[in-house]
């Protein structure tokens, strides 16, 4: 769905905000783009949107090079940023003049989902609250079935069952043709729902694995005392500890993703040897 | 060439554009009419008892080409800010169906438009007019007469000029695009002085003045300038506008 | 669904899914949700839901008909019995000993109270 490679970006040129990056995305997916402020989330969810152009390298959206904005490519692409402006119609409106450039677009589950953030067809856009626009966006995004969806910061602004219904909502949306990246710095909203996990620093990728190999090579749990090695990345918790180890005893444990962030963040290198390993037979 | 247009496609944008602009569009027609009305008619006949004669082609001129100038020049309103500009270029139309969208819309449209509602208008005027100034004569306006075509052919031409500015200034355009005309008429009649200011001086003649017949190098140049302007400006700009719109980014 | 912090999500779901069919809230044979149903229903990714799915076919208690869906096996029951037996031995029990030990109670301390927890929980 998205190859890129060896990428680079920058607003100014000596400050790049992507640097030789490399990524390849497949379909049915819903991959969790995290890194630090600044780390190059959006500018490289514009990049595969087309929105910039690349300064050097190489990349592919859905086999077109997207900066050309082919409009058989924009119809299989929705971003939804963080900020947005929306027209002064209503929501049956926009859907009547909008919709048809989306072939699938499908008003079945548009209705559906509509029903679920609880608004309504003849509700005026301009009118609504920031986390109303922001469920009428998701709402006409997934609708479109586009191949792929781009969202940044998707929870921000959702009140609490409206977070609920967000990942419902995605979980029902994503299939085996379609891949949704979310970029996003609130963690726990994703938690069950992001996978693969694609983290971001300083312009490069410096994690990207699916949580079933995550699950495989890390394990994270609590410990009274902190053993002397082994060690990988440590948090106090309640007076023990909570710790991230290579996974030992083979035993599937919960992927706390805020702890593995930290500790990819914080211990690049000893994570990336854990998982370039060479598994011996 | 599907990539580049489709007619369905066109449609569907054609559609979005009018519905998006209909309050722009609606606005300026009543700002349009409400000034030729009170300002190009009623004043001016009460400031000037002694016109016999009043017809409606000056201010149809006016207010084709100004009215005209604003929209054309809104015409890629969605470049404005970095917000709105996710929504226009994730829009899935090509830059070359947008500009003969707008161009179509704004050019062509607007003429025609605009034409039949002034039309309108003026039998509405006359008949006003008439009850308030018995004395003076109203001259029906008529839009397949040469006074106003004329304006028309220019309007087609000019309004070019701020279709390109549509796609390049983001926000403000038409102040924008005016101040830079200003400038740049400025300056050229900075230089053509400098070039015929010895003519000019020699026999405190204007340029206008002079005899055309007599100075070939003059006719030349005036020649191509017209040729320029009435075959060449406007599909140079209509290029213009399309490579500004391909090379857009958030 | 709420998530405890100590096993990876599929194998809490694959809990679920043990509890429902222990239960007899799903009984062999009984075609179980899909997984987008369940991964709707949850909140998850559908690939976790399939990984759970994957794990419990594997283990031989449910089973795919293709183009239909996920079933049930006939003696899903009692893999589904065994399976939870020995996770309860395996990593419950070792856990509630370390307790016991803590606590200062023996077998016999027990033995008293589950009797007390049998003749008080006999009408259910």
């Amino acid at each position: 769905m998205i190859e890129i490679n060896q990428l680079s970006y920058g607003y100014k040129r000596k400050q790049e905000a992507l640097k030789s990056m490399d990524l390849s995305v497949g379909p049915g997916n819903i991959c969790g783009l995290l890194g630090l402020n600044g780390a190059g989330k959006s500018t490289l969810l514009k990049a595969i949107a087309g929105l910039v152009t690349p300064h050097s390298g190489e990349i592919k959206t859905l086999g077109h090079p997207p900066y050309k904005r082919d409009p058989e490519f924009l119809r299989e692409v929705v971003i939804i940023t963080e900020e947005f402006t929306l027209p002064d119609f209503s929501v049956g409106k926009y859907i009547e003049l909008y919709s048809p450039f989306y072939p699938r677009f499908n008003h079945t589950a548009f209705q559906r989902y509509l029903e679920e953030f609880q608004l309504t067809n003849d509700q005026k856009l301009t009118g609504l609250s920031y986390g109303q626009k922001k469920k009428f966006l998701l709402s006409f995004g997934l609708a479109t079935d586009s191949k792929l969806v781009l969202l940044d910061e998707p929870t921000n602004g959702l009140d609490i069952p409206s977070k609920s219904q967000f990942r419902k909502v995605v979980a029902n949306a994503v299939h085996d043709e379609r891949t949704l990246i979310i970029s996003t710095h609130q963690i726990r909203d994703m938690e069950n729902l992001i996978d693969p996990i694609i983290i971001l620093d300083q312009g490069k990728i410096i994690f990207y694995e699916n949580l079933e190999s995550i699950t495989q090579k890390l394990s994270i749990r609590r410990t009274d005392i902190l053993p002397k090695e082994g060690v990988i990345y440590h948090e106090t918790y309640l007076g023990g500890y909570t710790i991230l180890t290579e996974n030992q005893s083979g035993e599937h444990t919960h992927m706390n993703l805020e702890i593995l962030f930290n500790a990819v963040v914080g211990q690049k290198e000893k994570i990336q040897s854990v998982f370039n390993q060479q598994v011996n037979a | 060439m599907h990539s580049y247009f489709d007619i369905s496609r066109f449609w569907l944008l054609m559609k979005l554009e009018l519905f998006k602009s209909r309050r722009g569009v609606a606005m300026t027609l009543v700002i349009i009419f409400g000034l030729s009305f009170f300002l190009g008619m009623i004043v001016d006949l009460a400031i000037e008892p002694l016109t016999l004669v009043f017809d409606h082609y000056e201010n149809y001129t006016f207010s084709l080409l100004i009215g005209g100038f604003i929209l054309s020049s809104l015409a890629f309103h969605g470049l404005r800010n970095t917000l709105t500009r996710y929504q226009f270029l994730m829009v899935p139309v090509s830059a070359f169906e947008r500009v003969v969208c707008m161009w179509l819309l704004t050019s062509l449209g607007w003429i025609l438009v605009f034409t039949l509602t002034y039309t309108l208008y003026t039998l509405v005027a006359n008949t006003i007019g008439q009850l308030l100034f018995s004395h003076v004569k109203f001259n029906a306006f008529n839009p397949f007469s040469e006074q106003a075509f004329t304006p028309m052919k220019y309007y087609f031409v000019c309004q070019s000029v701020f279709l390109v500015g549509a796609a390049y200034f983001r926000g403000y355009v038409f102040p924008k695009l005016l101040i830079l005309l200003i400038v740049t008429a400025f300056i050229a009649l900075i230089i053509a002085y400098s070039f015929m200011h010895d003519v000019i001086l020699a026999d405190d003649h204007t340029v206008e003045e002079c005899d055309l017949e007599n100075m070939p190098s003059v006719k030349t140049v005036w020649t191509c300038a017209k040729f320029f302007f009435w075959w060449l400006l406007a599909p140079i700009n209509w290029v213009l506008t399309y490579l500004g719109l391909k090379d857009q980014e958030v | 669904m709420e998530f405890n912090d100590n096993q990876a999500i599929y194998l809490q779901i694959a809990d679920l899914f043990c509890e429902n069919i222990l239960r007899k809230k799903w009984n062999p044979g009984d075609r179980i949700p899909s997984v987008r149903e369940m991964a709707v229903d949850i909140e998850v990714n559908p690939n976790t839901v399939m990984r759970t799915f994957n794990y419990l076919q594997e283990k031989g208690i449910i089973y795919n008909k293709r183009g239909i869906g996920y079933f049930v096996s006939d003696n899903g029951f009692d893999k589904t019995r065994s399976l939870k037996k020995e996770d309860f031995i395996n990593q419950e029990l070792p856990r509630f000993f370390k307790m016991m030990e803590l606590l200062n109670l023996n077998i016999s301390d027990l033995e008293s109270l589950h009797h007390s927890y049998l003749k008080s929980n006999s009408g259910i």
